[in-house]
């Protein structure tokens, strides 16, 4: 009945096994949302609003996973998380509470938590929704009508829903986000599409007050009586405009536009402590376009969050939006390329991937230094190549912030690598790096690197937001 | 809004209500301004019953097909004073009747509010030309 087909990328399988999940028989499974759910049971919502519970998701041999419809009739939802004995979803229009009353296994009330921000007939009044913070509130981004308009009430925003159904107005310039969630230190973050006003997709910090760049829905101030956020100058930089308006909070990592990918999705934070691989409090961004899982590490410097994003996992069967990482490791995702192509080109997908064991020769982290950059690798290096300037290699550009839809590359640098210190234990060096510039996207290639047993990078390119360079 | 327009490509467009025959019944607001959408309850069958709260009330709204029509009942719960709901502010009799529980029908629909009271249950029968 079912036609399991394994991976694969090169080299990926070696590290990680991705296996496609069966989804039931007849039905159109664009999967928008996951959820993880007691007794290792997994929900998934499509993009037609039905809500699938799975059993035997987790086990070895997957042709026996059973389905169970569990709810239907929910506009396109975009979120979704199992809390207090009910499924607790975000869709166009509201934040739903799904609950069985009678215990038959199939939802009886569609509770409404939260609908006070607008909708109309438009297409792409898309809500995207994580599962509770902290205070047990669910952050929602709004997205633009059509992506470039805000017809309805607060859309470009980023709104905060309260346990009890308050809508808190938390961030304004949001474009066209693809997914939300939250870092190992509990902020939220973003995923906005490249178009207006954003040159390049790129992965966005809610920092609650902030301006994220679109002015388009700016009016919504006013029913809130809030300030007016900023309205950049057009065309200009984005670090010209932080320095007019603080509340700009830049892109905490830029994905560069065709060369990380071209529409970044879902969130997940590696919050297993090492059973997916060595990438503990690191994200990962699901890319719908290029059907792969980006995996970027972040820090804080004076204030603003910046980082690295490194390509990861591909071959995926269709383009990807939600992500879900299970306290195994087990990552569980899902995909779609309905309205938007995708490299994987099957329509929909349900894959999960494990980590075999053995972890690859990579670039761990990519962080800021006074003078340069500072690499942490998996493993040791070999200390003749890793010492080496000349094993690296370093370009840099930004992206015009404007009205227009996206942006060529701007601004091109050329910074030097002129040193390159190996840690005594061999699995960090220190890369020293003339001409740098603040705010530029600095790509980084090691393809001369290798490791202490010989073996090359998996992946020797990665890409740094330079929001800030350290004292 | 004709949520199935989104199940093909993007789903550009805006999309209209769901339905044939579609018929505007009000063209302002028929509840109170304070009125708050709590959801909505399935039966076995699949027919909603829509919850509004209205200050510490609840309206009940459920909705089921009918031998000739769509008959919706409304209740309302908890004490305090009738509310007044318009059923219908524009003339429609061209397209549908409304009755109100065991009325008969008129050669037109009343603009007037409807007058419910708390515990009591009013029934309305639409039915297409």
């Amino acid at each position: 009945m079912f036609l399991l087909t394994g991976l694969t990328l090169a080299g990926q399988e070696e590290y990680y096994v991705r296996q496609q999940i069966p989804t039931p028989p007849g039905e159109i499974m664009e999967l928008g949302s996951i959820a993880l759910l007691p007794d290792k049971q997994i929900a998934v919502a499509s993009r037609r609003g039905d809500v699938w519970i799975c059993k035997g998701a987790y086990d070895e041999d997957l042709s026996k996973v059973t389905w169970k419809k569990f709810a239907t009739g929910i506009h396109e939802p975009f979120g979704m998380f199992w809390k207090d004995g009910s499924i607790f979803l975000t869709q166009r229009p509201e934040v739903t509470r799904l609950k069985d009353e009678d215990g038959d296994g199939i939802a009886d009330t569609y509770e409404t938590i939260c609908d006070k921000w607008g909708i109309n007939g438009d297409y792409h009044e898309y809500a995207f929704g994580t599962p509770p913070d902290k205070n047990g509130d669910i952050w929602v981004v709004l997205c633009l009508t059509g992506s470039g308009g805000a017809a309805s009430d607060w859309r470009g925003w980023c709104m905060r829903v309260t346990p009890k159904g308050e809508m808190i107005p938390t961030c304004s310039g949001i474009r066209s986000p693809g997914g939300i969630g939250f870092n190992a230190e509990g902020d939220a973050f973003y995923t906005d599409n490249q178009g207006l006003w954003n040159g390049s997709s790129s992965l966005k910090w809610l920092k609650p007050g902030s301006f994220q760049g679109n002015p388009t829905g700016n009016k919504y101030h006013k029913l809130a009586n809030l300030p007016a956020p900023p309205q950049p100058t057009d065309p200009s930089r984005t670090m010209t405009e932080r320095k007019k308006f603080p509340e700009l909070v830049p892109p905490a990592v830029i994905l560069p536009h065709g060369k990380v990918g071209n529409s970044p999705s879902g969130i997940a934070c590696d919050t297993t402590g090492g059973k997916f691989g060595p990438w503990a409090k690191q994200m990962y961004i699901a890319e719908q376009t290029a059907s792969q899982v980006q995996r970027i590490n972040l820090e804080k410097v004076n204030g603003l969050y910046q980082g690295a994003v490194f390509h990861f996992l591909g071959g995926f069967e269709a383009g990807l939006v939600p992500i879900r990482q299970a306290e195994d490791g087990t990552l569980f995702v899902g995909g779609t390329n309905r309205g938007w192509a995708s490299k994987g080109s099957k329509p929909f997908t349900f894959e999960r991937v494990r980590w075999t064991g053995k972890t690859p020769f990579e670039i761990l982290t990519m962080t800021a230094t006074s003078d340069g950059f500072e690499l942490t690798f998996t493993g040791p290096v070999d200390p003749a190549t890793a010492g080496n300037p000349a094993s690296y290699g370093m370009e840099a550009w930004t992206y015009i912030y404007q009205s227009k839809y996206g942006s060529p590359e701007v601004d091109q640098a050329t910074p030097k690598i002129t040193a390159a210190t190996v840690s005594a234990d061999k699995t960090k060096v220190r890369l020293k790096v003339d001409g740098r510039v603040q705010g530029l996207v600095h790509h980084l290639e090691a393809k001369g690197v290798k490791s202490a047993t010989g073996n090359t990078l998996w992946h020797p390119e990665g890409w740094y937001t330079l929001n800030e360079i350290p004292n | 809004m004709d949520g199935g327009h989104h199940w093909t490509d993007r789903g550009q467009g805006a999309e209209p209500p769901a339905g044939e025959k579609v018929v505007t019944l009000n063209t302002t607001r028929h509840l109170p301004k304070e009125a708050r959408f709590r959801g909505y309850r399935l039966d076995p069958a699949g027919n909603p019953t829509f919850s509004v709260q209205i200050g510490d009330r609840i309206l009940l709204d459920s909705w089921r097909a009918g031998p000739d029509g769509l008959i919706r009942q409304l209740t309302l719960n908890g004490d305090g004073p009738a509310i007044d709901l318009v059923l219908c502010d524009k003339p429609t009799a061209d397209q549908l009747t409304i009755q109100i529980d065991n009325s008969t029908p008129a050669s037109s629909n009343s603009l007037s509010p409807i007058n419910l009271t708390p515990g009591k249950t009013t029934t309305v029968t639409y039915r297409w030309k």
